[in-house]
Formats: C-alpha cells, sequence, structure tokens
C-alpha cells in the first residue's frame, strides 16, 4: 500500500477529479458542438478549405490530440506533486 | 513513499528490430516494383504483396511465443509507451474501420465525421477516465477489473457474459471485411482464403498471446501507416504539389463540388442514419463530398459521435492493453501516441476519399461508357466497380457506374494508373489492419474464457493448465467466428457500428462509476451492466419503423447509457453500503505509485490473507 497520508490523498484525488471533469467537458464541447457550430464559417477560407470544414475535421482532431497531451502532463504534474510518481 | 515498488526494464533493441522489420517491407515492395517493370505477372505481384507480409507476422507470433502467464496475458505489463500506442491504434482502427470509413467519406462526405472524431475522443476520456486507474487495479481483463473491485465472482461472470458479443461482432466483422479484400487480390475461393486467414491469424496469436498480438500489432500498425500514405503522398504531388495530403486536399473541395454539381451528384435531404451509411452492397454516388450535416440530421450526427466515442473509451479489447505497460504515466504516454496516430489516420483517411473521388468523378461520373478511360476497365477487371453503359442510349448516354463502399480504398492507385504494386499496397495494409484488429479481438475473447471464466472456478489451477485452456478457447472463438462469417451476409461496417454501441450501453457507465463513485456496489454494477446491455441490445432487434424516442438503432447505446447509469446508481442506493475493504481498493485505485491492487492482493492471497484476485 502507499504510504500517503489520508489529507494527501483526498487533496490528490479531488483535484484528478476536478481535472477530469474538467477535461471530459472540454473534450465534450469539441467533439459535439464544434462540428455543429462550423458550417456556420464556411464562407471563409483557411489553406484552402472552407473553414468550417477544416475546424470540424482537422481542427477539431488537432485539439483532442492537445487536450490529451495536457491532460497527461498535468496530472503527471499532480501526482509528482504528491509525491506518487513511483513506477509500479 | 511507497513500499514492493519493482521496476519493468523493456527491450532496449525493439526499435532496431522495427527498424529492421520496416525496411524488409519497403525493400519488398521496391523489389516488386522493379520485378513488375520487368514483366512479372499480376497474379504473381498479388500473391506475393498480400501473402509474404501475412506469413511475416505469423512469423513474429511464432518468434515470441511465451509459457509466463504474466507475458501470455499482459505482455509481461513492459511494453514502453509508443509501441502500446500503436497496438492500440490497431486495435481501434482496424480494417473494417479503415475501410469502411474510407468508403463513407467517398458516399457521404464529411457527413462520416461521427466515426472519426469518437475514435479520438473516446482515447481522450479514457485517457483521463479509466487508464490510469485500470492500470493501478492491474487486472488482466474488464471482467477482472469488476471482480477485484467489488471482490465479487458473480459481478465477473456478469460482465465476462455481457462482453462476448461486442467483441465476437467486432471478431467476425474483420474476418468478413479481410475475405473480401484478399478475394480481389487471390484468384481462390474466398471461403478458403477465410480458412488460410484464420489459420495464419490463430498461428499468429495462439503461443504468445497478448506478447504475441502486441509485437504483430505493432509491425502491422507500421504497413497501415506506410502503405496508405505512400500512394496517396503520390497523388497530393501530381494533384497539389504539395507532399502534405492532409492539408493539401482544400484545394482540389471546390473543384470537387464543382463536378459534382455538373455530374448531378447534388445535396440531398436529410435521412436517418441507417438510410444515410451507404451499405456492403455496389451503389451509386449520389451526395457530394464537401458538405457536413446535409444528408445526416443533426441528432443523427451527435448520437453516432456518441456511441464511438463512449464505445471507444471502454471497448474491452483496448481495456485489455491498458495493463500491458510498465507504469501509470506509460499507459498515458501510450494513450497520448494513439491519440497521435489515430489522428493521424483520421486526418488521412479523407484526404484519401478526397483524392479517389476527385479522380473517380473526372473519369468515370457524368461520361458514357466509351469516354471512360482505361483505368476504370481495370476497376471493373478487379471487381471495385461496376459500369454498365446507358441502356437508352450506350453510345452518348453517361454509363451507370457503382461503386463498392469496402473497396473505395483500392481504387486511387488504378484511377492514377500507378504500378499495381502499389494497389497491391492498399491491399496489403487493409489485411495488416484486419488481422491486427482481429488478433485484438481474439486475445481478449481467449483471455476472458480462461481468466473470468475457467480460473474463477479453478483456482488451484496451474498456469499452464490456465494458457492451455486460454489456447483452447481461442481455437474454438475462431471456428465459430469462421462458421459465422461463412454461413451469414452482414454489412461489416453496422457491426462494428452496433458493437461499439453495445460496449458503451453495457459499461461506460459502470466502469466510470466503479473508478470515481465509491459508492457504487455489486449489484448496482451488476444492475448498470445488464440494463444497458438490455436496452441497447433490444434497439438492435426492434423493427426500424419503431425505434424508441425516435433513435435509430445502430446508435441504441446512448439509449443505454443513461439507462444502464440510473440502473447502476438505483440498484447502489438499494443495496448495503460497500465494505471498509472495498472502499480501500477504491482509495488505492486512485493512487498511481506503489504495486498494482492485483499484485498487492496475489502477494497477500500467497500468505492466505486475501481472496487470490
Amino acid at each position: 500500500m502507499n504510504m500517503i497520508d489520508e489529507v494527501q490523498r483526498k487533496r490528490h484525488a479531488a483535484r484528478s477529479f476536478r481535472l477530469a471533469v474538467g477535461v471530459s467537458t472540454l473534450i465534450g464541447v469539441l467533439v459535439l458542438a464544434v462540428p455543429l457550430a462550423a458550417p456556420a464559417l464556411d464562407g471563409y477560407a483557411f489553406l484552402r478549405f472552407p473553414l468550417g470544414l477544416f475546424i470540424a475535421a482537422q481542427g477539431v482532431v488537432i485539439g483532442l490530440i492537445a487536450i490529451i497531451y495536457w491532460a497527461s502532463n498535468r496530472q503527471d504534474r499532480l501526482d509528482r506533486r504528491h509525491g506518487l510518481t513511483n513506477e509500479l | 513513499m511507497s513500499l514492493n515498488t519493482s521496476y519493468i526494464t523493456p527491450n532496449p533493441r525493439l526499435g532496431t528490430g522495427f527498424g529492421i522489420f520496416t525496411s524488409t517491407f519497403a525493400s519488398l515492395v521496391v523489389l516488386l516494383i522493379i520485378l513488375e517493370q520487368l514483366g512479372l505477372a499480376r497474379t504473381w505481384i498479388s500473391q506475393l504483396i498480400i501473402v509474404l507480409p501475412v506469413v511475416f507476422y505469423a512469423a513474429i507470433g511464432l518468434f515470441v511465443r511465451t509459457a509466463a502467464i504474466d507475458d501470455y496475458f499482459v505482455a509481461g505489463q513492459r511494453v514502453p509507451p509508443l509501441y502500446n500506442g500503436l497496438a492500440l491504434s490497431a486495435n481501434l482502427v482496424g480494417g473494417t474501420g479503415l475501410l469502411g470509413l474510407t468508403g463513407c467519406f467517398f458516399f457521404i462526405g464529411y457527413d462520416a465525421l461521427p466515426i472519426a472524431l469518437g475514435w479520438c475522443a473516446g482515447l481522450g476520456l479514457m485517457a483521463v477516465l479509466l487508464a490510469p486507474y485500470l492500470r493501478k487495479m492491474g487486472a488482466y481483463t474488464l471482467p477482472g477489473f469488476f471482480s477485484i473491485r467489488f471482490s465479487s465472482r458473480i459481478c465477473r461472470v456478469i460482465a465476462a457474459l455481457l462482453l462476448l458479443p461486442p467483441v465476437f461482432m467486432l471478431l467476425v466483422s474483420e474476418l468478413s471485411v479481410g475475405r473480401s479484400i484478399a478475394s480481389v487480390f487471390l484468384n481462390v475461393n474466398p471461403n478458403f482464403i477465410l480458412q488460410i486467414g484464420c489459420l495464419l491469424l490463430t498461428i499468429t496469436v495462439i503461443f504468445g498471446g497478448m506478447r504475441a498480438l502486441t509485437w504483430t500489432q505493432c509491425a502491422q500498425f507500421i504497413v497501415v501507416i506506410l502503405s496508405i500514405s505512400v500512394p496517396l503522398i503520390a497523388v497530393s504531388i501530381m494533384v497539389t504539389n504539395l507532399p502534405l495530403p492532409q492539408l493539401s486536399f482544400g484545394t482540389i473541395i471546390q473543384q470537387l463540388t464543382e463536378i459534382e454539381a455538373e455530374r448531378g451528384v447534388v445535396q440531398p435531404f436529410a435521412q436517418p442514419l441507417s438510410a444515410v451509411l451507404p451499405g456492403v452492397d455496389a451503389a451509386p454516388v449520389s451526395q457530394p463530398f464537401g458538405v457536413i450535416l446535409q444528408s445526416l440530421g443533426a441528432g443523427d450526427f451527435l448520437a453516432l459521435t456518441i456511441c464511438f466515442m463512449l464505445g471507444a473509451a471502454v471497448l474491452p479489447t483496448q481495456i485489455a492493453r491498458m495493463s500491458t505497460t510498465p507504469s501509470v504515466s506509460s499507459v498515458r504516454k501510450s494513450i497520448g501516441w494513439a491519440a497521435l496516430l489515430v489522428g493521424f489516420m483520421v486526418l488521412t483517411i479523407p484526404a484519401f476519399a478526397a483524392f479517389t473521388k476527385f479522380q473517380a468523378a473526372l473519369d468515370l461520373l457524368g461520361v458514357p461508357a466509351s469516354q471512360i478511360p482505361d483505368s476504370g476497365a481495370v476497376l471493373s477487371q478487379l471487381g471495385l466497380l461496376e459500369i454498365s453503359p446507358n441502356s437508352l442510349d450506350p453510345a452518348l448516354g453517361n454509363a451507370k457506374v457503382l461503386f463498392h463502399r469496402d473497396f473505395v480504398a483500392l481504387m486511387l492507385p488504378v484511377l492514377n494508373n500507378f504500378p499495381f504494386v502499389l494497389i497491391g499496397l492498399i491491399g496489403a495494409a487493409a489485411l495488416a489492419a484486419v488481422m491486427a484488429a482481429a488478433g485484438g479481438q481474439l486475445v481478449a475473447l481467449a483471455n476472458v474464457i480462461s481468466n473470468d471464466f475457467y480460473h474463477p472456478f479453478h483456482r488451484t489451477a496451474s498456469p499452464a493448465r490456465r494458457l492451455i485452456i486460454a489456447r483452447i478457447g481461442l481455437l474454438a472463438i475462431i471456428i465459430g467466428a469462421y462458421s459465422f462469417v461463412v454461413q451469414n451476409d452482414f454489412d461489416p461496417l453496422r457491426m462494428l457500428i452496433r458493437a461499439f454501441s453495445l460496449s458503451a450501453g453495457a459499461f461506460f457507465a459502470p466502469l466510470v462509476l466503479a473508478i470515481w463513485w465509491r459508492g457504487l456496489t455489486q449489484f448496482g454494477a451488476i444492475c448498470g451492466m445488464v440494463a444497458g446491455f438490455a436496452v441497447t441490445a433490444m434497439q438492435f432487434i426492434a423493427e426500424p419503423g419503431i425505434a424508441f424516442l425516435g433513435v435509430d438503432p445502430l446508435t441504441a447505446g446512448i439509449l443505454g447509457v443513461p439507462i444502464s447509469a440510473l440502473a447502476a446508481v438505483g440498484g447502489s442506493i438499494l443495496s448495503p453500503k460497500p465494505s471498509a475493504e472495498i472502499l480501500d481498493i477504491v482509495n488505492e485505485i486512485g493512487l498511481p505509485s506503489g504495486e498494482t491492487v492485483h499484485a498487492r492482493l496475489t502477494r497477500l492471497a500467497a500468505r492466505g490473507k486475501a481472496l487470490k484476485p
């Protein structure tokens, strides 16, 4: 078992929960709301794509990859701050 | 500070090994191109480019055979993040996804986007909500996680029973696609091809389990990425002068829209998902490429995205890979790699479809049969499309051209008059994707049979016996899957969507609650899984006209998930509160350091202080 006091554990759990909820919400908005709203921007162009299509397809995917990397790093930092970085 | 810490060292020569594999594959392709120019018959080229890589995968599988239980079930828990990411991507995309999604983009344009977005978003949810906690638990399978979480054998068996249908559906859809693709290149009976394919697939994974699967999936996904990139980059340079097809195909969207309008491909009215989604039979192109939310309504678009997102997050074959990395941090990194690789595929597939449709629209649509270039005849000979002259005026009337959804990806090299080897290269990519995903499903099912149906009732079984049971189970499953594919006509893509829907409905809510809510009880989890599974499955068998709340039966998972959550919460409230030992386990999986819960319980069980997990 990990030798970590209860206060530290609860604090780590609460922060991890907030991060998970925040990131899940962000992913939900990005994947569900952006593709529905994006076609309104099709009158503009980006890299010769209709802007709406570019945002709905390439933009959302690139955004998701960035979020996954950011969230993973953030959680790793959080674990380190609470002294929970040892390998299994 | 933590106790009982161990460090597992990954093989330092992995990079060299895969470098040699990649060079060998590239050399094979270059050699075949040279031999083709020297006059080697297409029959030989087809056989060599399709069969040799598959034999090579089987050789990798034989080479990494194992008799160690940790190696067989979780690849020794020492797969580095990049390689686990490759294997996760191969599991997720698969041959059905690769060919089906390319075909969907070709037929319905950007209305196929929910599948692609769902894959990436599912990986995101998995990274933050599930993966680190599943890794800390250290269970070999998804039912194994429930078993440890609730100290419950019944919960394990029920989860295992509910897991079988979606994973089996994924397996048969992959085998069906593999048979279709191999039939294009090998002039023998399709069912004989399927028999040989099943045999090679079995040889690939039966001796090494998850360990063999991991390294073959890595090799297979490398083949997928290389094989779809080479012809696509060549076409991109020819058409746009840029070697980055994912970002350069914007230049052809405007032209493609104009050509489509000229040739009578007009914007359709919104229809239900089941009607919009292209089927497995040959069909004409009827919808333009560069539009979104035209043929598919917003409701169906969202429902399909949610089903793929939640289904991908809890796909049992993906969950089985969560315990293969050395640490919690590396499982997060491996999902980061998987997101990058799946993201690459998701950006590449629309580009592939766009360039294919651009060339197909120019050469094949709205022209008389006599004016169709030679590439049309080659496509027709290969069985990739069907061309029939206009019945009223064969000389001047437009020919009728029917495309096969799952063969669209193979058309690009033919339309651009590339060497035949490059057509075979796409076929090799498709087969690699099929074998990777089918292998993943086969191993996941075999592991469930041994770990979740056999082991809980035979606690004293030796590791050797557990491996024998897994291998016998694997043989039984592949024989069952073969029989199913031979005896049933079904659409692999629709089967895949149903499997994602079923996984989401049955497992998403109970799994998330099991990790994040201390109050979830064994009874609540069982209620959640059974209710979600039942609601989703009942929608599948309902007639389209009576689909509940207007939800298309394909996306029934969006009804299954909330019902499952309600049932899990309700069941937990009605049952006795979890014990202190169970709450300790919930606390423990939130801490990323220290030994896994599975390892701790195994250690305590050896001293008689806990039940063996």
